[in-house]
């Protein structure tokens, strides 16, 4: 499903283009891949220790959620702070805050438990 | 797959072809050990590479090198559960299987990592339904390469620019923005999840990707108005 709201009519289709371009793909095609291959020559990466051993990916600990690092929004701590202070009103962006941190621990929690019952 | 002490005879595998591979993971069910064997060739000759392409390409946007090796563990697995999918396409030489499998393994971990961004749950919940394998299979044709150093240093310098919040609504949306589509859609899923996870609503969220995309483009006018491209049609 897409929303009309979600077409990106008035945005400049160059500057698109160009922000596509710079971004890194994972290649998707014989043709990419080579081009990552001769341009990876040079620049050869550690392996984390999880991916060295080839059966050791199916023995994986499972990991609540591979996510993305939001940083932490100033205006919603400082509210947070001093309605801690002062008992006062939560913005309605502190209340969703709170929300996502509840579920991500109860999540947390949970997958725990079915690690070790 | 089982811990049984494979025979020691990986290295009789590594002058296989990836199709040959591949061919023998299918067939696990039949002869396991064999099964165990090739697949080690097929990790160790790829993964190397795919940590690479998969850390460069979505590290920032997945949490870094954890984010990214979850991300290769699990299109492995895909791949191994799905081996028998793979289509050589009538390709003999051994290289251009090679460069043909990655491309495979990519648009695996491509699509896992769009569904993680989806927010569907993570990747150890999520499995790709049969119509996705069907698309995966299919090598897309390579648009015309239309990199230029200059160039994407200069909007890279640009992206950086921005703050947190805004470099992560361009990185994330822009994985769904196709080349050269006039009809550019961001599915509502994405938009409300990304909204979701940024705790703000969709609305902002179109609002934080327009002042981003205007920040972006006022800094190329101001540093380099030649690659800044043309202004929105009238």
């Amino acid at each position: 499903m897409t929303d009309h709201r979600n077409r990106p009519s008035d945005e400049n289709p160059a500057i698109c283009e160009a922000i596509h371009a710079a971004m890194e793909h994972v290649p998707v095609t014989a043709d990419q891949a080579k081009q990552a291959g001769k341009s990876l020559a040079d620049h050869a990466l550690p392996l984390p220790a999880e991916l060295k051993e080839p059966k050791a990916i199916f023995n994986r600990p499972a990991r609540t959620a591979t996510v993305i690092p939001f940083p932490s929004v100033p205006e919603v701590d400082a509210t947070l702070a001093r309605a801690a202070r002062e008992a006062g009103h939560l913005k309605q962006e502190v209340h969703e805050q709170m929300r996502r941190d509840r579920h991500a621990a109860e999540e947390e929690q949970r997958t725990n438990k079915r690690e070790n019952p | 797959m089982e811990s049984k002490p494979a025979r020691d005879g990986a290295a009789e595998m590594t002058d296989e072809t990836d199709a040959d591979l591949l061919v023998y993971l299918a067939m696990a069910d039949t002869d396991l050990d064999c099964a165990r064997m090739a697949w080690e060739t097929f990790y160790r000759r790829h993964v190397d590479y795919l940590y690479a392409v998969c850390l460069r390409a979505y590290g920032t946007i997945l949490g870094g090198e954890a984010g990214a090796a979850d991300l290769v563990a699990e299109t492995f697995k895909r791949a191994y559960e799905h081996a028998g999918t793979f289509d050589a396409a009538g390709v003999t030489d051994a290289q251009q299987q090679l460069l043909r499998t990655r491309g495979w393994l990519g648009r695996i971990a491509q699509r896992l990592a769009m569904d993680v961004l989806r927010g569907r749950g993570g990747l150890k919940a999520h499995s790709l339904d049969a119509d996705q394998w069907q698309q995966i299979a299919a090598e897309p044709p390579t648009l015309p390469a239309a990199r230029d150093d200059e160039r994407i240093a200069m909007v890279r310098r640009a992206i950086e620019s921005l703050n947190a919040k805004e470099q992560t609504v361009i990185r994330v949306t822009f994985q769904w923005y196709r080349p050269g589509d006039a009809n550019q859609r961001l599915p509502n899923d994405v938009c409300e999840d990304l909204a979701t996870a940024l705790g703000t609503t969709s609305e902002n969220l179109r609002q934080i990707r327009r002042r981003a995309l205007k920040k972006i483009e006022v800094f190329l006018r101001a540093n380099a108005p030649h690659l800044a491209g043309r202004s929105k049609a009238p």
